[in-house]
């Protein structure tokens, strides 16, 4: 069963039979049993498109950096994790350049999920973990930051010499790393920052500022406990890296919205679209994968093969699924076509007066830019625009519960399409990385119902 | 207590007053009451502060949910459930809404308002740690009110006005504090309920008239003594609203007393008083950020714990009742190894009780207070 599996995540017959071992060791470690590999074959097969070469090496590359990080604590002389939300992200992909010795990782919040969540789906052990340690249930708690908490204070994954995190986009960050500080003594370095800019405006050369000191904070401390030191050529390295991977995933996003029918399920996406949040060891791979995978979508494109009849209607969804490919097939499944999702769509730049020389304050400033949970102004027009942008004839709204920066818009977005697009939108709640109380099927009736309308609504606008 | 009533008289005509004085162009300025806005700035502006206090209302925040999703923490989400409802002529007349940016959920209240409302707010960051660069930063942010507060008055804020103001301020947290510290005795001469009462009416009453009032509050307490508790517990949390009343029903008919509360929203911090020496833009700096005890979702949770034990051993206190509201992420997460920390180093126990101001959460509530006053009292 193995065997197979490695196969379908595009490991040659050599690397099976060189790696199997080491790959076997990190699953142990994490109790995924001979049970968990069926599974998890029985679902790549089902959500992912694995008929193209791709798509397997897409799915490789993830397995390798959960291997990586399982056995990181005997491989390596230091580890430092840091997970997203903000430009701490970036000083880890940079770190990978600059210290060999050092495995740089974001454990979670990508890597959890695709594996654990969308391949695997067996989430729950290490959810559960973070609920006994400090993030209970039933309090709208992120489950990244449970899975988080309850892994590294668990010592289910290796204990880290370093966690980055931040705090400007997301409070819950912080939190749960204080709380890894205060309780278990991890060392924590902090980016702080504020999203305190007024409503409808962009941030400020202030905000920026305070958010790139940091980092050049963060990156000193780095130095400190790799014992090398940390070039300002790596921390470039790292961006370029991040904005790299952007483009790949803005082409495939492209080939997306161009193409009807809609050639591949957004699953396939993920896959690519998470690796620019992470600080992936596995980066050549990737890379040729995602190009190679811009071709077969154009040549699927051309030959007018699709995951939904051609003509379906089109609609954009906010949000996207790692732990959870069977949504996306639940969509696609009746009948709409989802071009576009959570940041495919790059606005065009706001006029910014300021002009930025250091590298930290480029990099400040493009997260910001990125990231529309920085405020409810931006994300209710980056909902819209995407929108508009693509003509599309809905939005599928789901925020998760969790998440305290994507729980103040939902229904001022709502409110924005209807007044200025008049298309349907649906608010959905969602448990984000806890997928427990929100299987696909839970939303497959209001789905339903949603297609229907967004069919009529089309024909009415079309007539 | 006379000069009680005096003030309960007072708050019932101020929203008459506080209408009255916008018509005449004085410019009402609403606040997020977490602790980080100077009002003396607004008096100083010649505007008049008026703190958005209000909580404990279920019909708040049902009203609430047609505009913000419930998992944004119960308080900061009934604000716009307040101002939709109509019932508080407060929420209606402030010409701005100063939401200096603490977490995500002030974030939250203060977009509901630009969004869905005619009242712009203006927001200033309140960073999580204390050091160098975010405490300047914060500083800025006092700047950048200073400015938009001369703007939306058209007056200059001018140092003699900012440090009457100052003075003025100074002494009301004198009174508060000598108010609360009467809560030492052995059979403390006010109630939890009236102290916290005290702190809300600061937001909203005429600082003179408030003054007054509280001196003579004071005058009037001094050398009495109440009824003896059972027990005696600090009260720390996310927020304390005015109208958020049960957990002093709770606790007072188990025969406890309240005597120190500490919340990030809704009470004063009275501790500390400006100091007038030097730059004063720079001294509200001091004492609304740096010497201002950090809320949970803040750094270092060391001078949290070390201020609790303090206030502990000064106060007599048995026990601590943490009171958070719903979906306060900063809160719970600290709650769970806070109570572990004052154990363990205080050997002060703590019960932790949530709210979202649901008239059905009492009977849980009160079960669990009664058996922890029991417990602790043995």
């Amino acid at each position: 069963m193995y065997d197979e599996f490695l196969s379908l995540c595009g490991y040659s017959p050599d690397e099976i039979s060189e790696q199997k071992n080491r790959v076997q060791q990190a699953f142990a470690k994490l109790g995924l049993t001979e049970e968990d590999i069926e599974r998890g074959v029985d679902r790549i097969r089902r959500f992912y498109a694995v008929d193209l070469e791709p798509v397997r090496l897409l799915l490789g590359v993830w397995v390798k950096e959960l291997v990586d990080t399982m056995m990181a604590g005997e491989e390596k002389k230091k580890i430092i994790y840091s997970e997203w939300p903000g430009a701490n992200c970036v000083l880890n992909m940079g770190g990978v350049t600059a210290c060999e010795d050092v495995h740089f990782a974001t454990p979670v919040s990508q890597t959890f999920m695709i594996v654990l969540g969308g391949i695997f789906g067996k989430l729950a052990p290490f959810l559960e973990a973070g609920e006994s340690l400090g993030l209970p249930p039933a309090r709208a708690h992120c489950g990244l930051w449970q899975m988080h908490v309850g892994v590294i204070a668990s010592g289910l994954i290796p204990k880290p010499d370093l966690i980055i995190t931040s705090q400007y986009i997301c409070d819950q960050a912080a939190e749960a790393d204080q709380l890894l500080e205060d309780l278990y003594g991890i060392p924590v370095v902090y980016l702080d920052g504020c999203c305190d800019w007024q409503y409808g405006e962009m941030p400020s050369k202030r905000q920026v500022e305070l958010v790139a000191g940091r980092m050049h904070k963060i990156k000193e401390r780095i130095e400190e406990v790799c014992g090398v030191p940390f070039p300002q050529e790596a921390v470039m390295a790292g961006f370029k890296d991040m904005a790299k991977t952007y483009f790949f995933h803005k082409a495939l996003a492209d080939i997306m919205v161009a193409a009807d029918p809609q050639p591949i399920s957004q699953a396939n996406l993920d896959l690519v679209y998470f690796a620019q949040f992470t600080t992936l060891q596995h980066r050549k791979q990737y890379q040729q994968a995602a190009m190679a995978l811009a071709k077969d979508l154009k040549r699927l494109a051309k030959e007018g093969k699709g995951v939904v009849p051609k003509g379906s209607p089109r609609v954009y969804l906010a949000f996207r699924f790692p732990g959870q490919p069977d949504v996306y097939q639940m969509i696609e499944e009746l009948g709409l076509a989802v071009p576009l999702a959570l940041l495919d769509y790059l606005p065009p730049e706001e006029p910014d007066a300021n002009t930025y020389n250091d590298l930290m304050e480029i990099i400040a400033k493009s997260v910001y830019r990125n990231a529309p949970p920085c405020t409810a102004y931006s994300n209710i027009r980056y909902n819209v625009n995407s929108c508009k942008a693509f003509d599309l004839d809905g939005a599928i709204e789901f925020y998760p519960l969790g998440c305290r920066p994507y729980s103040i818009t939902p229904l001022m977005i709502r409110k924005a399409i209807s007044d200025e697009l008049g298309i349907p939108s649906i608010v959905l709640e969602w448990g984000g990385y806890d997928p427990r109380d929100y299987p696909a099927e839970q939303f497959r009736s209001r789905m339903e119902t949603f297609a229907e309308t967004v069919r009529i609504s089309r024909d009415i606008k079309r007539a | 207590m006379d000069a009680m009533n005096e003030l309960k008289e007072h708050l019932a005509g101020r929203p008459f007053e506080l209408k009255q004085a916008r018509e005449k162009g004085t410019r009402i300025i609403g606040y997020v009451p977490g602790g980080f806005m100077p009002e003396e700035l607004v008096y100083a502006a010649g505007a008049l502060p008026v703190g958005l206090v209000r909580g404990g209302s279920s019909k708040a925040v049902a009203e609430s949910a047609s505009y913000l999703p419930r998992w944004i923490d119960t308080f900061c989400r009934s604000q716009i459930g307040h101002y939709m409802l109509e019932e508080d002529s407060l929420y209606r007349i402030i010409d701005l809404l100063v939401a200096p940016i603490t977490d995500v959920n002030v974030r939250a209240l203060a977009d509901s308002f630009d969004f869905y409302t005619d009242i712009k707010t203006f927001r200033y960051g309140v960073p999580h740690d204390k050091e160098e660069d975010v405490t300047r930063y914060y500083l800025e942010g006092l700047y950048l009110l200073k400015e938009k507060l001369e703007e939306i008055t058209g007056n200059k804020i001018e140092d003699s006005k900012l440090k009457e103001a100052i003075g003025q301020y100074n002494r009301m947290r004198a009174l508060l504090g000598a108010i609360g510290e009467l809560r030492k005795l052995e059979a403390p001469p006010i109630s939890g309920r009236d102290f916290a009462w005290l702190n809300h009416a600061s937001y909203l009453a005429d600082m003179p008239t408030l003054i007054k009032c509280l001196e003579s509050i004071y005058d009037e307490l001094k050398g009495k003594e109440g009824a003896r508790p059972l027990t005696r517990l600090l009260l720390i949390g996310s927020t304390l609203a005015m109208g958020d009343d049960k957990i002093f029903d709770l606790t007072e008919e188990s025969g406890a007393a309240i005597v120190m509360e500490e919340f990030a929203e809704g009470m004063r911090h009275y501790w500390e008083p400006v100091n007038t020496n030097g730059d004063l833009m720079q001294a509200l700096s001091d004492r609304y950020f740096t010497r201002r005890l950090p809320p949970a979702w803040s750094r270092p949770t060391k001078e949290r714990v070390d201020f609790f034990r303090k206030m502990a051993g000064e106060f007599s206190a048995n026990g601590i009742l943490w009171y958070q509201l719903m979906y306060r992420d900063g809160y719970d997460v600290q709650s769970s190894y806070f109570q572990k920390i004052t154990e363990a180093e205080m050997g002060v126990r703590m019960l932790k009780v949530e709210s979202d101001y649901y008239p059905v959460e009492i009977g849980p509530q009160r079960t669990r207070i009664e058996t922890f006053i029991e417990m602790i009292s043995i």
